[in-house]
């Protein structure tokens, strides 16, 4: 079957099989920041943004997503200029062996929408669907806290 | 992941056209987060329920919510999250995570009907269901999954929370190995009081049980007409222990659950008067 949504801002008309997943058409579109983690919904490494909302890539029928906005990973910088998110967690150490850097990134942008001036607490909430095995998860908080102070004071 | 045999994905826009597209070979979908993780035999058409206009929450004298309602929906709905001290709210907030809770449905939640603090959650609240079936009914979502009509051919539209007062208070609390993890028992309650602070109306729910959470009616019926004292909380608590149909399974034991049962209801039952203290005072 032939769907169209909205992949990145770009207008796309895929074929799809009935039964894929999301992460599966993302992964096959040549979107790989869509981490297949677990392929079960529990680690968040293929989180994207399905309407602005980070979903479970791997839980979702790719077929849902007809007439939909998809954002991931590769839709954020601009011009080669890195999304302030995706900034300040390589230069706050967040990034270690990166598998769950594009789910945990697409996770805060969500949060970010919604919620400009998070706490810690609220920050680590959200995160809750994403495993971070490296981190500790220390460093990914304090790189949101600071991504959101930064598009507070320069909105895009 | 993506299922192998699937033929078809079919997005009806009306109730009537849902309901003829389902017969034996095909499966309704509304977020689809447990279907895609199950294969599912002999099931070649998937029947997307995501473009009937189910996607809503009203509130007037208490709350009408739409089968495809994300659990993410009801916990930005300030009123149903604040809804009896936000007994709701705290309860999705343990559920999953909140990139499963984006796309997870209430009624395909309430449908799948099984692993629920949803379900005892709101069976304390005398919830009810709208099922679709050609006509349509409503009824105690306690009553849903007796004689499992939840696997019947009815749709789920709409579930129906209730309006509560200042004379009601609530209280929910789960057993778990970790937050992810399905809870090893939980319980809800719900009580009104009377003008003479007795207890006019109770609601005891115990699930995981590990059967689906249900109404432990000897456990509430006990604490009518009476104060909300200790001696009778622990009282309620000892009868739920004894009367949830308990058993064992690879999470815990029928004995471990009952003594957690005991516990839990005592927990919440002391949370909803302390609820009530907190609101004099």
């Amino acid at each position: 079957m032939t769907i169209d949504l909205v992949l990145n801002g770009a207008l796309r008309t895929v074929d799809v099989d009935p039964g894929e997943s999301l992460m599966d058409l993302l992964r096959r579109l040549g979107c790989k920041s869509v981490k297949n983690g677990c392929d079960d919904g529990y680690c968040g490494a293929c989180a994207v943004l399905l309407d602005g909302r980070a979903v479970n890539a791997c839980l979702v029928f790719a077929a849902r997503a007809a007439g939909c906005r998809v954002q991931t990973l590769e839709g954020l910088a601009r011009e080669g200029v890195l999304h302030p998110v995706q900034r300040a967690a390589l230069d706050l150490g967040a990034v270690q062996c990166g598998f769950c850097t594009p789910g945990i990134v697409m996770t805060a942008l969500d949060l970010l929408a919604r919620q400009p001036r998070p706490t810690e607490h609220e920050v680590r909430d959200a995160l809750a669907g994403n495993y971070c095995r490296c981190t500790g998860y220390v460093k990914p908080v304090e790189a949101i806290l600071a991504a959101a102070a930064e598009m507070r004071e320069a909105p895009e | 992941m993506s299922l192998t045999g699937i033929t078809s994905y079919l997005r009806p826009t009306t109730l009537e056209e849902a309901l003829s597209l389902l017969d034996e070979r095909a499966l309704a979908v509304a977020g689809g987060t447990d279907v895609i993780r199950h294969p599912h035999q002999g099931v070649t058409t998937l029947v997307d329920l995501g473009a009937l206009p189910l996607r809503y929450i009203r509130q007037d004298r208490g709350f009408a919510v739409g089968a495809t309602a994300t659990l993410t929906d009801m916990l930005e709905h300030p009123g149903l999250a604040g809804h009896l001290d936000g007994i709701i709210a705290g309860m999705l907030q343990g559920v999953g995570s909140p990139l499963l809770r984006n796309a997870a449905t209430l009624g395909g939640h309430l449908a799948r009907g099984r692993y629920s603090d949803v379900v005892p959650v709101l069976a304390a609240l005398d919830a009810t269901v709208t099922l679709f079936d050609g006509t349509e009914r409503t009824l105690p979502l306690a009553s849903y999954y007796q004689g499992g009509q939840h696997r019947g051919r009815g749709l789920i539209t709409e579930v129906g929370i209730p309006a509560a007062g200042a004379d009601t208070a609530a209280a929910f609390l789960k057993f778990t190995r970790t937050s992810f993890d399905f809870a090893l028992l939980n319980c809800a309650v719900r009580v009104r009081l009377g003008r003479e602070k007795e207890v006019a109306e109770c609601r005891v729910a115990v699930g995981e049980t590990p059967g689906l959470g249900a109404p432990v009616e000897p456990a509430a019926a006990c604490l009518l007409d009476g104060p909300l004292d200790d001696d009778r909380i622990a009282a309620a608590a000892a009868i739920a222990a004894e009367a949830i149909p308990a058993q064992d399974d690879q999470r815990a034991s029928a004995d471990y659950r009952r003594a957690l049962c005991r516990v839990g209801v005592r927990r919440c039952l002391a949370e909803a008067r302390r609820r009530f203290e907190e609101r004099r005072a």
